[in-house]
């Protein structure tokens, strides 16, 4: 990933291990400033600890760290950064308010250790609490708090100290779906605002979509593509990816000539694509809103059509999804059309450059 | 790697810490035990002690006499204490307050103090003779014998059973019951399959720490197994060590065995427990039976007659012990005479009364600190030095305080030792924090236990140093526990007893020692006047703390 | 189970720690306690112009002789006083790592205990030798008595009985004489010498009489001062194994008691002193031994109401009172005395003071009212 301006936050090669557990098998990526960077993954996949060592709360095992220019972390120089030289700041997926202090304690704690004056001090306070709207809070206890004003008390917390890098540890998942879904708006909204350059990690990819500018897809200690919110879904690099966001198709292939050879029975049909040169063979993707699914006998122009026998359609609240299988083992999902029932004969069709080819990791 | 050594250094400090004061005191008292000149720097002798010991049947007799004498006492503490604790938990008995505070009482009361209070109730010419006109002759022979002493024991710590089992069974949901209830079972069924089973872990580990504190206990042996004819472990360690003819061979070889039954009976407890218990489950509702008028007068009378004879005829002994004019057949006339000889300037008692005072806020405060330290240490680190920290830190808590009295000694006066400690009010202090740092250690690793670490991670991310840390988010989070355990820790080092007979200078007096002197030397009058001032003292400050916290809580 | 490794995180650094105080005063509390701890035990080593001497009682006693000889020699004195036991115990608990230099012990058999563990320091023909009762010294120069005392008993009144004061025998012949205690031979060391001699000499049978008076009331106190603290309220009419001095010090301070040495015989309690092998400073422990043996420091033993070793040094005035038998003036004037061989009475010492404690001091008696 070449960069013509130096970027603000840089990471080679980064791995890290608990015992005989590989959490992070070396993972690169770059950040701009003012770019807002969505680590998304399953559980495990080893982003919380990417943060962690951003953070600088671990060291990394091998690798390389670099913000703006300076090495922050690098085992092999014996250089560790300690988190709190960083200036950064942290939003966590519990709070982590201080009990034992007020909501304006909480907020203001970060600038009392700059050493920033007292009327200072309370004139940011008040400000960060106004963007949260959480002013009227302020002499609060955080346990006198709902879940949903404690986050905004913790990312009041840490964006009083206007950091350089603001990280976020799945700030939203510890509050019910509602207020989660109230609050990502608004933390988006924020964060633009700001302007504040952000990690944020997450396992739900609307909020991903939401908020980011760009996103890391981390698969199993590594990141298996990284991009803007539209490239990564509409050109997945792997398998990982095009499964876990949207709901897709994952059909084996071979390259015959021309033509492509779908499924187990090799289903000759034409190759149309906008990739130069696809592999030889693998897989290719077709998302499940891509498909539709029909009754046979009416042909649709420049589709590529597979027939199948209806298994299960599923009501989804504003159409139906249709689960068809081709032949054994291999099932497409699409969106069905009038007429279709459990059982029936039905052809499945879409277009052909609703293709992806996937490079198999 | 520079960081990981570092970020090890607390650690290692801790365990050095622990090390010197806890282990290496144990491991010369093992080691002088097996090998009796070790210390002379000769191997001579391999265990000779051991052999004494198992050659003299009246060592054996010892032995078994103490095993059985904490057996018994378990055994009579489950007697009272289990019923207390289903009345309590599963009845609707009136008046649960009183009758938990009826089961506080004893437990905060000193056994040596329970046993002294009792020693002037029973003893010919006591109370026990002016109330009635003279005890029949039998039951004082009983009293002065093995079952006397177990009840004296035993009426002291049933407590911790009563509130144990009253713990475990108000938390066994009524739904285990309903649904054994449903299928068919009858009451004693439901009672052998579903409660008992799920109990039993509750009153193994009541009943483990009754049998301990039994079988470590010097001060019911020393006052009332000495008059009882009855010789048990502890007290005789002690006479090994402190009169002559001095046996520092058979007093490690004896302290050895004491502590290896301590450690067997830790272990094979929680064996039993977990072989037998039940596994975990969420609490819930629970079945109250409806006590009838009959039971509840029955309930009460139980639980009622086990205060008058744990707590009020003690105290009552005690009390008027310290206000008598005259020692003499019947009742006394009462003065404050004996009040006014404790508190007159430069006397003993009140020379005694400061020594523990000061005593017991330094020991106290040293506690706290470094127990909380060394808690903070502990969690937030892992690998081997954290489960050695663990072990080092649970010792002090199942040995004997007899035993850590006599390695102390022995290890402070090796010839390795750059300090004279030994002989000066700095042995007992350090006594005192290595026999209660568990306690406080214990408090802190509850709280520190519950407490998320990004609460700290919090901090340090915007830039607080490891101290601000320490300072400014753990330390406010532990207070309510520090409070707590530096009160314990107070309370319990104004009573302490053998460590402070063994490791005082001479010519020094705690509180504790001061009774247990002034009752051997004659002027009864004086130690229970000693032993009201203690009480009165520990009473006060606890309650102090508690009105303390409720006003806090309530304002 | 990320999170490892909190230590990773940086050395504190001196940054400003507003709202600290109660914290500061915590670990202001903390240092000087520490300091207090270290100021209190860094006597480490030894001084070469220290002596140390642990002393057996009167304390008073004690005191004076050694603030005499420092302020003589000019050698710091350090002095340790408990009783015979106590001291033997530290000793004991010292063996490898000792720091005294001279003992002064309450009985002959405590000093013969350490010399037969080589413990002891050699003083040949010492300069006063022949003018101290060399009767009372060890032979072999290992220990010599400063002083003694005699154990027989304390008795109420200043009058005797017009029925002639017990014996032993009246005593451990069961026979109710009245209301007596006798100090806890464990405990303390001259009623521990007491009982080992009358047994020593009455064999088997002075069992019998010890379980027969207990029987027949006598208690035991755990020490001498408790025996004569009850003796003075009343609430015992005698003690049994009472050391003489003491009871001469409280009638000289006008308590209505008197000294009775039954005719059977009194044990004599030697009270020697001993050099220890360890001492780093044999030239000054000397010394004190000599000047424990000049006129000066035995006319302050007469006075204690100790029997002086110096044999040109009379004794007190109540002493020679209490023995009217003997010549007048003359420091011979002994009562009858219980014969003892110092080394039988060691070997037995330790077998016979159990015993005691086993079947006699826990001896079940059916307690008669007080």
């Amino acid at each position: 990933m070449q960069q013509a301006e130096p970027a603000f936050l840089e990471a080679r090669g980064l791995a890290k291990s608990f015992g005989s557990e590989r959490v992070l098998r070396g993972v690169d990526f770059s950040l701009q400033r003012g770019e807002r960077l969505v680590l998304l993954g399953p559980s495990g996949c080893g982003k919380t600890t990417l943060l962690n060592l951003v953070a600088g709360m671990l060291g990394a095992d091998e690798g390389e760290l670099h913000c703006e220019g300076e090495v922050i972390d690098d085992p092999l120089r014996r250089v560790h950064r300690p988190m709190r030289r960083r200036g950064f700041a942290m939003v966590f997926q519990d709070f982590a308010l201080w009990p034992h202090m007020t909501v304006a304690e909480n907020v203001a704690f970060g600038l009392e250790v700059q050493g920033i004056d007292r009327t200072a001090r309370r004139e940011r306070v008040r400000e960060v609490l106004r963007m949260v709207q959480m002013e009227s809070f302020a002499e609060r206890r955080p346990t006198q708090l709902s879940g949903g004003q404690q986050q905004r008390v913790s990312i009041a917390r840490a964006l009083a100290v206007r950091p350089r890098l603001l990280l976020l540890d799945e700030p939203l998942s510890a509050l019910d779906a509602r207020l989660r879904e109230e609050l990502k708006g608004e933390l988006a909204a924020l964060l633009r605002e700001t302007g504040v350059t952000a990690i944020y990690v997450t396992h739900d990819q609307s909020e991903a979509f939401t908020l980011a500018s760009r996103i890391a897809l981390m698969h199993e200690g590594r990141i298996e593509q990284i991009g803007t919110p539209e490239e990564v879904y509409a050109n997945p690099a792997t398998a990982f990816v095009a499964t876990f966001l949207g709901v897709s198709n994952l059909i084996p292939y071979a390259r015959q000539n021309g033509s492509l050879l779908v499924g187990g029975r090799r289903t000759p049909v034409p190759l149309v694509t906008r990739e130069p040169d696809p592999p030889r063979e693998g897989r290719l993707m077709v998302r499940r809103e891509a498909v539709t699914v029909g009754l046979q006998g009416a042909p649709v122009n420049g589709a590529i059509a597979l027939e199948g026998v209806c298994r299960r359609k599923d009501f989804l609240g504003d159409r139906h999804e249709a689960f068809v299988e081709i032949e054994e083992g291999l099932i497409l999902r699409g969106f069905a059309g009038p007429g279709i029932e459990e059982g029936t004969r039905v052809e499945v069709r879409f277009a052909s450059d609703a293709i992806r080819f996937l490079s198999e990791g | 790697m520079s960081r990981r050594t570092g970020s090890r250094l607390p650690l290692l400090v801790s365990v050095a810490l622990l090390g010197v004061a806890v282990a290496y005191p144990l491991g010369i008292l093992l080691l002088q035990s097996v090998f009796p000149n070790i210390l002379g720097g000769s191997f001579d002798g391999f265990l000779d002690a051991y052999r004494r010991i198992g050659e003299t049947p009246e060592m054996v007799r010892l032995i078994r006499n103490s095993l059985a004498w904490a057996g018994a006492t378990t055994v009579v503490a489950w007697i009272f204490g289990i019923p207390c604790g289903y009345l309590l938990a599963r009845t609707d008995l009136p008046g649960k307050l009183w009758a938990r505070l009826s089961l506080l009482v004893p437990i905060m009361t000193p056994p040596y103090i329970a046993a002294l209070s009792y020693i002037l109730l029973m003893q010919s010419g006591g109370f026990g003779d002016a109330l009635t006109g003279g005890l029949p002759e039998g039951l004082r022979a009983w009293f002065f014998s093995f079952w006397g002493v177990t009840l004296v024991m035993a009426l002291s710590s049933f407590g911790y059973v009563a509130l144990a089992v009253e713990a475990t069974l108000s938390e066994i949901p009524r739904r285990f019951e309903d649904a054994a209830n449903l299928l068919g079972a009858r009451w004693h069924e439901t009672l052998r399959r579903i409660l008992v089973p799920l109990l039993l872990p509750a009153i193994l580990n009541s009943g483990l720490l009754v049998f301990l504190e039994a079988l470590s206990n010097f001060g019911v042996p020393a006052v009332l197994g000495t008059r009882s004819n009855l010789p048990l472990l502890p007290a005789e360690i002690f006479y090994l060590v402190t009169s002559w003819p001095v046996d520092l061979a058979l007093a490690t070889s004896l302290s050895s065995l004491l502590c290896l039954f301590a450690l067997v009976s830790l272990y094979g407890s929680r064996w039993l427990a977990h072989a037998f218990g039940g596994g975990a489950y969420r609490p819930g509702a629970v079945a109250v039976q409806r006590l009838g008028r009959g039971w509840v007068i029955a309930g009460w009378g139980f639980i009622g007659g086990l205060f008058v004879l744990s707590s009020g005829l003690p105290y009552a002994a005690m009390v008027l012990t310290s206000m008598a004019r005259t020692w003499g057949v019947g009742w006394p006339g009462l003065t404050l005479i004996h009040y006014a000889a404790l508190f007159e300037p430069g006397s003993r008692g009140l020379g005694a009364i400061l020594t523990s005072l000061w005593l017991s806020v330094v020991a106290a405060t040293l506690c706290v600190v470094l127990g909380s330290y060394i808690a903070y240490v502990n969690i937030r680190s892992r690998g081997w030095p954290r489960n050695v920290l663990e072990g080092l830190a649970t010792l002090p808590r199942v040995i004997p305080k007899i035993v850590i009295a006599v390695a102390l000694i022995l290890a402070w006066n090796a010839p390795w030792v750059p300090l004279d400690i030994y002989n000066t009010a700095f042995m007992l202090l350090l006594a005192y924090v290595v026999i209660y740092i568990t306690d406080a250690l214990n408090y802190s690793n509850a709280t520190l236990r519950g407490m998320s670490e990004n609460l700290e991670s919090a901090a340090s991310v915007l830039g607080a140093g490891r101290l601000t840390v320490f300072v400014r988010i753990v330390l406010p989070r532990l207070r309510p526990a520090l409070m707590a355990a530096w009160l314990t820790t107070f309370v319990v080092c104004m009573r302490e007893l053998v460590a402070s007979l063994m490791l005082l200078p001479p010519g020094m007096d705690t509180t504790a020692t001061y009774i247990f002197n002034q009752f051997e030397q004659g002027d009864i009058s004086l130690a229970m006047a000693m032993a009201t001032v203690t009480i009165v003292i520990s009473t006060v400050v606890l309650a102090l703390f508690t009105l303390r916290r409720r006003v806090r809580a309530t304002g | 189970m990320t999170r490892q490794d909190r230590a990773s995180s940086p050395r504190g650094l001196p940054a400003r720690l507003p709202g600290t105080r109660p914290v500061a005063l915590a670990a202001r509390l903390f240092t000087l306690t520490v300091l207090v701890v270290l100021a209190g035990c860094s006597r480490g080593g030894s001084d070469p112009n220290v002596l140390v001497v642990y002393s057996a009682g009167p304390r008073g006693l004690a005191e004076a002789v050694t603030e005499a000889f420092a302020e003589e020699r000019g050698i710091r004195v350090e002095l340790f006083a408990a009783t015979t036991g106590q001291i033997m115990a530290r000793l004991e608990a010292e063996r490898y790592r000792p720091r005294a230099d001279v003992v002064v012990f309450a009985s002959r058999v405590a000093a013969e205990a350490l010399r037969e563990r080589s413990r002891l320091l050699a003083y040949p023909s010492p300069m006063w030798l022949d003018d101290t009762r060399r009767e009372w010294h060890d032979p072999g120069g290992y220990y010599f008595s400063t002083s003694a005392a005699l154990v027989g008993m304390a008795l109420r009144g200043t009058e005797p009985d017009p029925g002639g004061d017990p014996d032993w025998g009246d005593l451990f012949g069961g026979e109710a004489v009245g209301r007596f205690t006798l100090p806890a031979p464990s405990r303390s060391g001259a009623a521990g010498d007491f009982v080992v001699a009358y047994t020593l000499r009455e064999g088997e049978s002075a069992w019998a009489g010890y379980l027969a008076a207990r029987q027949a009331g006598l208690e035991i106190s755990a020490a001498n001062s408790q025996a004569i603290s009850g003796l003075l309220v009343g609430a015992y009419d005698g003690i049994v194994g009472a050391v003489d001095y003491l009871i001469f010090a409280q009638i000289a301070g006008g308590a209505p008691l008197r000294v009775h040495y039954p005719t059977s015989g009194s044990a004599l309690v030697e009270r020697p002193i001993a050099i220890l092998a360890d001492t780093p400073v044999p030239d000054h422990a000397r010394a004190f031994v000599d000047f424990y043996f000049s006129r000066a420091a035995q006319e302050r033993v007469a006075a204690a109401h100790l029997l002086p070793a110096r044999l040109d040094v009379p004794v007190s005035e109540l002493r020679r009172a209490a023995v009217p038998e003997g010549p007048e003036g003359s420091p011979e004037g002994l009562p009858p005395i219980i014969e003892v061989d110092v080394g039988e009475s060691l070997r037995e010492q330790t077998r016979i003071l159990r015993r005691f404690q086993l079947e006699v001091e826990r001896a079940q008696v059916p307690r008669p009212s007080r």
